[in-house]
Parts: C-alpha cells; sequence; structure tokens
C-alpha cells in the first residue's frame, strides 16, 4: 500500500468503519511511514475545529420573528387575493350600472321597480272553463 | 410533558401558531448551525433561517414525515443557503467582481486553528461545503447527509475526502506562513 492510499484509508477511518484487513494494513502502515503521522494529526485537528460544540442560534426572539413573519405573510396574501378580484369587481359593477341605464332609458315610467326591472308585467289570464260558459249571444241580448 | 414533533406538527396544521413556535424554538439550533456554517453568522444567515421556517410553514400539508423532521428542515436550510450562496456570486459578478462575499472573517496573524478552518471552509465548492457541514460540523451521518443532498452515499465520501485534503493543503500553507 503506497501513501497516497494510506492516506486516503485513513480519511475513509472517520467516515466508514474499516474491515479488518483495511484496519491491519492501516496500523501496519502508520508504523512503516512516520510521515504519515503528522498528516493523521493534521486530519484530526481540522475535524476536532470543525465539528461544532455549542448549539448554533439566531438571537434572541427568533422564533417570534418567524411568527411575525408568517403573519404578515398572511396578510399579504389576502391582500393579493383582493387586488386580483378587484377588477372582476370592477368589472361586474360596471355591467350592473350598464343594465340599469339600459333600464332608465326602456323604462315606461320612472319609479324604482321600472329602473330596477323588478316592475310586476304579468297579465292574469282567464281559466279556460270561464272562456266556455261565457255566452256572448246571452250577453248580448240581455244587452 | 413534551409534545412531540409530530403533535406540534398536527397541531399547527390547525392553525395553532403557539405550536408552531414551539416547533422553531426545537429546531433553530440546528438550522442556524447549517445556515451559519454554508453563509457565515449575520442578518443575511438570520433572513435564510427565517425563510427555512416559513417555507416549511407553507409546506405543513405537504409534510408526511417520512423523514425526520430535522433531516426535512436541515434540507431545506442547505438548498435555500445554495440559493444564498450563487446569488451572492451573481451580484458579485455583476457590481463589484471580487471575491465571493461570504460573511466570514479573513485570519490574520492573531487567528486560532478554528477561525482558520472555518475561513478555508467557506472557500471551498459549495458541493465540498455542504457535504462537510453536516457530516464534519453537524455530525450527520455519512448516510443522513447522502439523503439529505440526495446523492449517493460513495459521492459523499469521495467529496469528504477531497474537501480534508484541500483543507490540510491549506493549513499547511498557513501554517508554514
Amino acid at each position: 500500500m503506497n501513501a497516497k492510499e494510506t492516506e486516503d484509508l485513513f480519511i475513509r477511518s472517520f467516515d466508514q468503519p474499516l474491515n479488518d484487513l483495511e484496519k491491519g494494513e492501516l496500523v501496519k502502515a502508520m508504523h512503516t511511514n512516520p510521515g504519515l503521522a503528522k498528516d493523521i494529526t493534521t486530519y484530526k485537528s481540522i475535524r476536532e475545529n470543525l465539528l461544532r460544540k455549542k448549539p448554533a442560534t439566531f438571537g434572541p426572539y427568533f422564533a417570534q420573528k418567524v411568527i411575525t413573519k408568517i403573519q404578515s405573510l398572511r396578510i399579504e396574501i389576502d391582500k393579493q387575493i383582493m387586488f386580483f378580484f378587484r377588477k372582476y369587481q370592477l368589472a361586474a359593477l360596471g355591467v350592473l350600472i350598464a343594465l340599469l341605464a339600459i333600464n332608465v332609458m326602456f323604462a315606461d315610467k320612472f319609479d324604482l321597480p321600472s329602473v330596477l326591472g323588478i316592475e310586476d308585467t304579468t297579465q292574469t289570464v282567464p281559466d279556460e272553463d270561464d272562456l266556455l260558459s261565457f255566452d256572448f249571444y246571452e250577453k248580448l241580448t240581455n244587452n | 410533558m413534551e409534545q412531540t414533533d409530530e403533535a406540534l406538527v398536527a397541531r399547527s396544521r390547525n392553525g395553532d401558531e403557539s405550536a408552531f413556535k414551539q416547533l422553531v424554538i426545537r429546531h433553530e439550533g440546528r438550522v442556524a448551525g447549517v445556515v451559519q456554517s454554508m453563509l457565515g453568522a449575520g442578518p443575511e444567515a438570520e433572513d435564510v433561517g427565517q425563510e427555512v421556517f416559513v417555507r416549511f410553514y407553507q409546506a405543513l400539508d405537504k409534510f408526511k414525515g417520512e423523514s425526520a423532521l430535522s433531516t426535512y428542515l436541515t434540507r431545506i436550510a442547505i438548498n435555500l443557503s445554495l440559493n444564498e450562496i450563487k446569488r451572492r456570486k451573481r451580484k458579485n459578478f455583476l457590481f463589484t467582481r471580487v471575491e465571493e462575499g461570504r460573511s466570514v472573517k479573513t485570519p490574520d496573524d492573531k487567528s486560532d486553528m478554528k477561525e482558520i478552518v472555518t475561513y478555508e471552509l467557506n472557500r471551498l465548492d459549495v458541493d465540498f461545503q455542504s457535504v462537510v457541514t453536516l457530516r464534519m460540523i453537524e455530525g450527520y451521518s455519512t448516510e443522513e447527509t447522502a439523503e439529505i443532498l440526495g446523492i449517493p452515499l460513495g459521492t459523499v465520501l469521495s467529496r469528504l475526502s477531497r474537501a480534508q485534503k484541500k483543507l490540510k493543503l491549506v493549513l499547511a500553507k498557513h501554517m508554514a506562513a
């Protein structure tokens, strides 16, 4: 095993268990290669210095800041929904005004039911039996 | 009695903000560790940290609990940190053309080994940096690191090996200087 292979094997030993054969080779290489001991110290030092020893934090009130941000985002989304539908609301209002204007133009009378188009225009149709029982001749002779 | 993550997630889904706040408090350390390792401590890191939890809140209904919540949050934290690094690179390229702007103090004669290592870590390519952050700083296993980053285990091991060799080289230069 050359120096590079030994170095690779040593680095791998930090992150993956070695089998017995690899362990034996590594121990043997470390005894026969004194330069490797220095490298091993450096690698151990790198890992020790990088490993987090105390918990990280974003500072005080972080959780409250997150909640406030979520609340403000929710309000913003509501506003966006309102804004998105506003154009449709305006269009609907325009159509309503146009319909009222047409109603006003063509209305017979200027009272509220006519303008709003809710005037009662239904006509009463006489019952068929009433029509059949109506005697024109009698009506005429009596008069 | 302390509630489990699953119980707090269920309460959060029903609009219970106090439950979500508890989740934030519980996982802040893990998220802060990842984001600050990638970006350096500072207001930008805090903004990214807040964004991690906002994204999680917005995706509460999609979170099925297939992976642990800490793993899920770490994945969001890594992705958002990578986005932030890309944004900084673009900004530097367009406006200043200076060295990648990660907020890490440049080491001087008084810097100790930890500061030098942290500085050099932040100069590594982001692919190496994310692997080193998860495995060597945050202490995730190699399998968890692979799962979070969505890369094969062999790639994790190879990146770890290459990153350590690079760090050893630059440290040797610092020691010699």
